[in-house]
């Protein structure tokens, strides 16, 4: 089992933890539960500026695409090619503009469990090639990109470095998702997607077979974890601070003693 | 943690810092006053209710932990119970003494703490104290006061007594970090916990429902221990491995939000800057109103635009006088006077003339006759037989070609202007200019405080492990 633990680490005093300067100001952006009702999903729309929402749909990653729009009579038309799901602007009406509208393909139903971050990094998805496209996309809007700065999915799935994916290159930045490193040849390479999210300021993953962590301060409630590249829920883990016995064993649950007296006198003098 | 940031976060919240029965802040304690309590034999180190409490003369707290000289217990209050700007309740409780008016069924207390090493369990607030009297011979037991304490799980407890007897709250929805701004508030049947996440500027907070009626006040409060807990036998036995940064207790119930208020004083730092310069703004202070009239056309003005030549369409006669010569004549005698044409008709290429033919009267006669009545001419109008010089002229005449007369030609203009009719009003704002901010002293509170410890560092996964 891959344990990925994504954990928002701040600034080293208190203000710097919230600061927008610092883009620590995140407490309202992360794991932020998908309102449903009658087989439909809301988002907060306060929260989102557009395209920035990095979806999980029962633990997968659900990429958002800014749909393309076309009129037809009375109607407007919208079209997504490689995304899992569009959000409407304001030319829709005011309930619309806060739903999620999923890909036909895409197996949500009322019983999907959906959470989801605001990134306002960048995100970024390519298809049809072992990840060259991906880079490409990237490399357009951060010329200067380095691997280690973007959470890497795979059909909505968290890869990691030479586990999934791999830089290509090295210096030059160019990805691959290629057989050796993962899954995709060239000749399934059509049946694969990839997606890239720019990493918050301020986070830390760490990232291994070990269940529990200890030794990396991080701010509560401001953490995600990937099991085997699929995105949990918060409550299958605790925030604790390490001095906190999980399991004591020898303890009697006595709450109350016996009454005592007190006959002490004393003179106080300051 | 400053005294200034409690008073700014007070006056903030309440107006005043009348609720604040007790405060204990232990920082900067090399330079303040430890007083002195004496115990039979012993003394004790205590630390003063400093500012801004309400009466910094009540509610000092006595290091419990190490009776001596007044020398032994100053080194053991100063060198080992103050560590580090805290008060380690490893190496003593704080009692407070003579609380019997501090109300504790109506009562919040805010406290700021850490844990100096692993978590066990311990009692941070102690006033629960059970006693029994026998009436008819029947024992009736009370309690005074409660204890709020700490699990070995690290869930703020309260642990009360009322008529059902012993009873426990857990504070259980929050997990305690190293360090910890937590308050507890008990009033109007009431019980609220609550911790301030600074980090994420949220309150966690729970509240139960307890019967404070049976909540009684106590004569002495611990910080660290109590004497009604499962594994001590006093209140000046240490349960706690914790250290204390500093300690409030509030008279009232305090809701969970208006502690976080508070807290920010208690953990942060007052900051005063400067004056700056005071900045102005413009403030309406009326209207001034010009009427708009319309404006249309109010007559009209000719003028020239050129002229044209018209042609007569005939000929004309044209005609001069010229070579003047002078001819002796008498007076009554007729003769012609020419005279030519004006100038202007002249100009347009037409010159002629007129003749008169009149009589000539001596200019030298004074033109004054006297006819005789006679029947010759020169009798009956009285002229003489005199001479004079008059002017004869050659003339000549003949026929001009067709003539054409210049006209002038005028178009006219309207004249435009303000009429009588009233298109609208023009209303101009008046204003003044006013202070918007004046010239003062900005404060508030800067949270710069390192925020290490009030993170989490640990995560424990509760799925399977494979």
């Amino acid at each position: 089992m891959i344990y990925d633990y994504i954990l928002s680490t701040g600034n080293i005093n208190i203000s710097g933890c919230h600061s927008s300067e610092f883009g620590t100001d995140t407490f309202k952006k992360v794991n932020v539960r998908a309102v449903s009702t009658a087989n439909a999903f809301f988002f907060n729309p306060t929260l989102s500026s557009g395209q920035d929402i990095q979806l999980s749909v029962n633990g997968q990653n659900f990429f958002q695409e800014i749909a393309a729009t076309g009129l037809a009579t009375n109607e407007l038309v919208y079209s997504i090619n490689t995304g899992d799901f569009f959000t409407k602007g304001v030319e829709a009406d005011v309930l619309d503009r806060s739903k999620f509208f999923f890909a036909s393909a895409s197996s949500v139903g009322s019983d999907s469990s959906l959470k989801y971050d605001i990134n306002t990094g960048g995100m970024f998805i390519g298809t049809g090639d072992l990840g060259s496209s991906l880079a490409t996309n990237i490399k357009a809007r951060y010329a200067s990109s380095v691997f280690s700065e973007y959470d890497y999915f795979l059909n909505g799935q968290k890869v990691y470095s030479g586990d999934g994916v791999e830089d290509a290159v090295g210096a030059s930045f160019d990805l691959t998702f290629s057989e050796g490193v993962g899954v995709v040849t060239t000749e399934n390479k059509n049946e694969f997607k990839y997606a890239a999210y720019k990493k918050n300021p301020k986070t830390t993953a760490v990232t291994g077979l070990v269940a529990d962590i200890s030794g990396h301060s991080f701010i509560e409630g401001r953490t995600n974890l990937y099991l085997n590249g699929i995105q949990e829920f918060q409550n299958s883990y605790l925030e604790l601070f390490t001095g906190v016995n999980m399991i004591k064993l020898g303890f009697d649950a006595q709450i109350s003693g016996g009454f005592k007296l007190n006959t002490r006198k004393s003179s106080l003098t300051l | 943690m400053s005294q200034s940031g409690l008073n700014y976060s007070l006056d903030l919240t309440f107006g005043n810092t009348q609720r604040l029965l007790v405060h204990y802040e232990f920082s900067g304690m090399s330079g303040r006053h430890i007083g002195n309590q004496v115990e039979g034999s012993l003394n004790y180190g205590v630390i003063e209710n400093c500012d801004p409490a309400n009466d910094t003369g009540l509610y000092s707290g006595v290091v419990v932990g190490l009776g001596g000289t007044v020398d032994a217990a100053k080194v053991f209050t100063t060198g080992t119970f103050l560590n580090n700007n805290r008060a380690n309740l490893s190496d003593s409780n704080l009692k407070i003494k003579t609380t019997s008016n501090i109300p504790l069924s109506n009562s919040s207390a805010l406290i700021d703490f850490e844990f100096n090493t692993d978590v066990t369990d311990c009692i941070l607030f102690g006033s629960l104290e059970k006693v029994s009297d026998t009436i008819n011979d029947q024992v009736v037991t009370g309690a005074k006061g409660y204890n709020v304490g700490i699990t070995d799980r690290g869930k703020l407890f309260y642990q009360g007594f009322d008529k059902r007897g012993d009873f426990i709250k857990t504070f259980d929805s929050v997990e305690l970090s190293k360090r910890n701004v937590i308050s507890f508030s008990v009033g109007s049947n009431n019980l609220s916990f609550a911790r301030m996440d600074y980090l994420n500027n949220s309150i966690q907070s729970e509240t139960f429902d307890i019967d404070t009626s049976f909540i009684a006040n106590n004569s002495e409060i611990f910080l660290g221990g109590s004497d009604e807990y499962f594994r001590t036998n006093s209140g000046e036995e240490i349960t706690s491995k914790i250290n204390l940064n500093s300690f409030c207790l509030f008279s009232g119930y305090i809701p969970p939000s208006a502690m976080q208020s508070i807290g920010s004083g208690l953990v942060g730092n007052y900051f005063e800057s400067t004056a700056s310069a005071a900045t102005f703004k413009e403030q309406v202070t009326g209207y001034k109103q010009t009427i708009v009239y319309k404006t249309g056309v109010t007559g009209y003005d000719y003028q020239g635009t050129g002229s044209i030549n018209i042609s007569t369409g005939r000929y004309m006669r044209t005609g001069n006088f010229f070579n003047s010569t002078n001819v002796t004549t008498g007076e009554g005698d007729r003769y012609f006077i020419y005279r030519s044409f004006d100038s202007a008709l002249s100009a347009s290429g037409i010159k002629s003339f007129v003749k008169e033919e009149v009589g000539f009267l001596d200019p030298t006669s004074g033109y004054q006759y006297l006819p005789t009545g006679d029947t010759s001419a020169f009798d009956t109008l009285g002229l003489r037989e005199i001479d004079g010089i008059v002017e004869e002229y050659a003339e000549q005449v003949g026929i001009s070609g067709a003539g054409t007369v210049a006209v002038q030609l005028y178009g006219s203009r309207m004249l435009t202007g303000p009429t009588s009719g009233i298109s609208g009003v023009i209303q101009q704002p008046l204003k003044e200019s006013i202070i918007d901010r004046p010239a003062v002293l900005n404060s508030g509170i800067i949270m710069s405080v390192n925020s290490t410890n009030f993170k989490k560092d640990y995560i424990y996964y509760l799925g399977e492990r494979l």
